[in-house]
């Protein structure tokens, strides 16, 4: 067989033939040596003059995404501090969702000129308290949209570090924040930072503080395309719609979005207060079907969050503050197709129970119930599912000036239904 | 208000002290800042994704090391890089198994071809490897296909047969080096090349990183000799790499990703679109498939330059052809070439002693037969085996009439105007490349190849109530401004490579034209961009 590969012809010269037209190569070393500096030298100021064309892309990039910052991180303090101003200044505010609602309560705190006679926390649940229901007008209703358990405690923790201690805390107790289970610890809106500086120094659990961990990562963030072209569309859509949020120009009753009150309280728009009885059943029953919001799979009560809790209102009564728990009560047809599915929501139904007997060991008071029908709730007293009316509270909340400890109600239709 | 007058809105809002107060606050200067952006990168989650400051990062150390090292040093370090980027993903341990698996005993089986001279003990290590790369590109991409194949088979005959799922991991690039691996094999047995001695290289030329992940696929008499002969720093050379890089993002990300969004909401949603929109969806997956990937490659063939490497181009305007021969000369050459090369070559071979009609259709069949092969490639879905057919088809009528439409050519009015001419032909040869990709789409989408021929049943229907405007302008959320930037990008790209390839056109082009081209690309990229379309079409190869 022919080899397919002959050797070579070993007069061949080997290699290529040197371009004469090229430059000699350097003989000695030395001359090697800077001839292979001066090459290098200007490769390396060729890529660096190259590198100084590109770079005003990325400095433009983090310098729009910065400065447009939808998500608030970079200049949502100094806006934020003139809405805070504003509400303490006794005026309203629309399109708040948008705002970082931690921020305004920390700055509201920090501004006050003295310290409240009451204020409110918990969920989105508790934001129908207003100054007027809870009786004083030394008032600020500190609930949070889509409040989870590290949110409810840090909101107290920011009158506390602001040194404006409240007399009196009306804690909207949710069944949710006793809950491990997945739906009821997404932790969309947390601030962990704040949270874990209230276990710290408030709590004194041995937590890491303090950590510069979240602020880079919004820097980092700035780095990404995909965030540059989110606040180039944040920007147009601000500016055509003028979405971000503002004070309330005109009657505050006809506004098209929510509306934050001075008090802190949230008036809803008028399309949903004036909603029929019929019409709020049916989103209350639609809401139900598709899921009973942060409690499902809510089996057992945590110890470790019945502690936590236990702590917190330990922590509050040592800081002076009385504690006033108080229960807001779930739509009747959500209550109804809740008992229905005792299995389900185990762990919901002990809640109340352990806190009935809680208040009365601890000698608080506690007003509501989960149940609509043991506090005389009707369907007429609900905006949708989830969100009692101020009336509905009005009905079981005497107000901060007739508060009395807890004591089990002689009639058994005042105590919540179990399954 | 759009993106342009917001950014000149911008621009006349910024003033200095706003700039001042970025950059004053802006953490460059500290420590922790660098330390989290390094750590970002390397989060090991997945494959190292070619469109990824984390591949970007990688390259450029890759790059200054390999040509910072001595020429002995270059191989190796390129191996290390090669192996590193396949193990960055967590998972990567099991899949350089098979990397390793597959290159050690293909190394030893050329070896041994080369040494040996009786030809049956050449054809058994022969047959060692192809069936070790064929055994291993077969078990881990068609175990499952064939199974619920083989169930399916026996459910028409009426016996219950429970299809076994076998859960296996997606191995980065398996078709690419393994059939690399066997080319290599196959051409030392054919003496094409004489056996590669050093592992180093071997080794390198089957995991080589810039195309081991989605091609192009690489044959050893082109890589290896460059492997052997590291080049120098060259400049020119270097910057036309990362404008080849730059050029392949720009086609993925702000052409084929918006088209994608179109593409994907109706294919995967096929029953409630009309058959305007089905067939306009089929035309636009077409081109989209092709920025994909032509982008792709162009990402990969630009890295393998910024290493001195010059790899096979696989694209070449293949919708410029004005045949579907022509179509296939141009489009994934580097496959087509593979099949032509290890199959149609020897099967044509060990025919050639029939004549007549006989040898007519065994040619035809030679054709033919690469087409469904190549579909099984791309995927174990009947959908990939359709298309392939369908092309095979196509192929085998286009020769069989190509005398006869030369005939007929001669006589047709229109292709007395050449402009003509080369519309019409290239236009029927996107439509019967649309018509088999249509298949090709409905199993990239998750589909089934019955989803293909429901397309086609309903091309004239009036069934959904969307139309055109709404689905693209509402639905998706297009805007104008996108609509016009994504039609004269693809318009860009065409001239553009009508010239030449991108980074020699770039090249010829004077300083402040080559850099307002820089810029208008990077631009279009941060404002038109789709960062969330998913990989590449051929990513999963």
């Amino acid at each position: 067989m022919k080899n397919p590969f002959p050797k070579k012809n070993p007069n061949k010269p080997k290699g290529r033939k040197r371009n004469p037209s090229l430059p000699k190569r350097p003989t000695t070393p030395i001359k090697r040596f800077l001839s292979f500096i001066i090459k290098w030298t200007g490769i390396t100021i060729n890529v660096a003059i190259k590198c100084a064309l590109l770079l005003p892309i990325p400095i433009f990039l983090l310098w729009y995404s910065y400065t447009v910052d939808r998500n608030g991180w970079f200049q949502g303090e100094q806006y934020e501090r003139e809405i805070a101003l504003a509400m303490l200044d006794g005026k309203p505010i629309s399109n708040f969702e948008k705002m970082e609602e931690r921020e305004i309560t920390k700055l509201y705190a920090q501004n006050l000129s003295q310290p409240l006679k009451a204020i409110s926390i918990g969920s989105s649940r508790v934001l129908q308290l207003t100054s007027s229901i809870a009786g004083t007008d030394s008032f600020f209703n500190a609930g949070m949209i889509g409040a989870e358990q590290p949110d409810v405690m840090s909101s107290y923790y920011l009158f506390d570090r602001a040194d404006k201690i409240p007399e009196i805390v009306i804690f909207e107790v949710d069944p949710w924040i006793f809950s491990t289970a997945p739906d009821a610890t997404t932790y969309r809106r947390v601030d962990w930072k704040m949270y874990n500086d209230f276990l710290y120094y408030g709590l004194g659990h041995d937590v890491e503080v303090t950590t510069e961990q979240e602020n880079m990562n919004f820097w980092l963030s700035l780095t990404s395309p995909a965030f540059f072209q989110e606040n180039l569309e944040y920007y147009i859509q601000n500016k055509e719609t003028g979405m971000r949020p503002q004070i309330v120009k005109g009657d505050v009753y006809q506004q098209s979005n929510d509306v934050k009150m001075p008090d802190g309280s949230v008036l809803y728009p008028d399309s949903m207060r004036s909603a029929t009885v019929e019409e709020v059943d049916n989103i209350a029953l639609n809401a139900i079907t598709n899921s009973f919001v942060n409690c499902e799979e809510f089996y057992q009560m945590d110890s470790n969050l019945i502690a936590l809790f236990d702590e917190f209102v330990s922590y509050m009564q040592a800081k002076g503050s009385q504690v006033v728990l108080l229960l807001t009560p779930y739509h009747p047809v959500v209550y109804q197709k809740v008992l229905e599915q005792p299995e389900r929501y185990s762990g919901f139904f002990q809640v109340e129970t352990w806190l009935r007997q809680y208040a009365l060991d601890h000698n608080l008071s506690l007003y509501g119930s989960y149940d609509p029908q043991a506090v005389g709730c009707t369907s007429e007293d609900f905006f949708d599912g989830w969100h009692v009316k101020g009336r509905g509270i009005s009905k079981f909340f005497p107000g901060v000036s007739s508060l009395a400890p807890y004591s089990p109600p002689q009639d058994s239709s005042a105590l919540h239904r179990l399954p | 208000m759009n993106i342009f007058t917001a950014l000149l809105e911008f621009f006349q809002e910024a003033s200095k002290e706003s700039f001042l107060q970025f950059w004053n606050a802006v953490p460059l200067q500290q420590p922790e800042f660098w330390h989290r952006f390094w750590g970002n990168l390397w989060t090991g989650s997945g494959p190292m994704n070619l469109i990824s400051y984390t591949f970007w990062v990688f390259l450029i150390l890759c790059a200054f090391f390999y040509y910072l090292f001595p020429k002995k040093l270059k191989p190796l370090w390129l191996l290390i890089c090669s192996y590193s980027f396949y193990l960055y993903d967590r998972s990567g341990l099991q899949m350089v198994t098979i990397l390793v698996g597959t290159t050690v005993i293909t190394y030893f089986s050329a070896l041994a071809i080369s040494k040996l001279k009786h030809i049956w003990a050449r054809r058994a290590f022969l047959l060692l490897s192809v069936c070790t790369s064929g055994g291993l590109l077969f078990y881990y991409k068609y175990a499952n296909f064939l199974s619920q194949l083989w169930a399916d088979i026996l459910g028409a005959v009426h016996i219950s047969v429970s299809a076994s799922v076998i859960d296996l991991p997606v191995v980065l690039g398996l078709s690419f080096f393994t059939f690399q691996s066997m080319g290599y094999v196959i051409d030392v047995y054919q003496n094409v090349i004489p056996a590669e001695k050093n592992p180093i290289y071997y080794a390198l030329y089957v995991s080589f990183f810039p195309c081991i992940t989605s091609g192009p696929i690489e044959r050893a008499n082109h890589l290896l000799p460059q492997l052997r002969k590291p080049a120098v720093f060259n400049y020119d050379k270097v910057a036309g790499g990362l404008y080849r890089i730059l050029w392949g993002v720009f086609k993925k990300m702000v052409i084929a990703g918006n088209l994608d969004i179109f593409s994907k909401e109706v294919f995967t949603h096929l029953h409630k679109y009309n058959g305007g929109i089905l067939a306009l969806a089929a035309l636009v997956f077409s081109y989209q498939l092709y920025l994909d990937f032509s982008g792709y490659c162009d990402i990969a063939v630009g890295a393998g330059k910024v290493l001195g490497f010059d790899l096979i181009e696989n694209f070449n305007r293949p919708f410029a052809g004005r045949s579907y021969s022509q179509l296939w000369d141009r489009w994934h050459i580097s496959l087509t070439t593979w099949f032509r090369d290890y199959i149609f070559t020897p099967l044509s071979f060990y025919n050639r002693g029939l004549s007549g009609v006989l040898g007519k259709l065994q040619g035809w069949f030679n054709v033919f037969i690469i087409f469904p092969i190549s579909g099984l490639w791309h995927g174990d879905n009947m959908g990939y085996v359709v298309w392939g057919v369908l092309n095979g088809l196509f192929m085998v009528v286009g020769k069989a009439t190509a005398k006869k439409r030369r005939q007929w050519a001669k006589k047709n009015i229109l292709y007395r105007s050449r402009f003509l001419k080369a519309l019409i032909q290239c236009s029927c040869v996107y439509l019967l490349f649309t018509i088999c990709i249509v298949f090709f789409a409905a199993s990239y989408y998750g589909q089934t190849a019955s989803d293909g021929f429901y397309l086609f049943s309903h091309l004239f229907s009036n069934q959904g109530n969307s139309t055109l405007s709404s689905l693209v302008l509402v639905k998706l959320g297009f805007s104008p401004i996108t609509l016009y930037a994504i039609g004269i990008s693809a318009l860009f790209v065409e001239i553009m490579e009508k010239i030449g390839r991108p980074e020699q056109v770039i090249r010829k082009l004077y300083f402040p034209f080559r850099w307002i081209i820089y810029y208008g690309l990077i631009f279009a990229l941060l404002l038109f961009a789709n960062f969330g379309a998913s990989g590449f079409v051929y990513g999963n190869y």
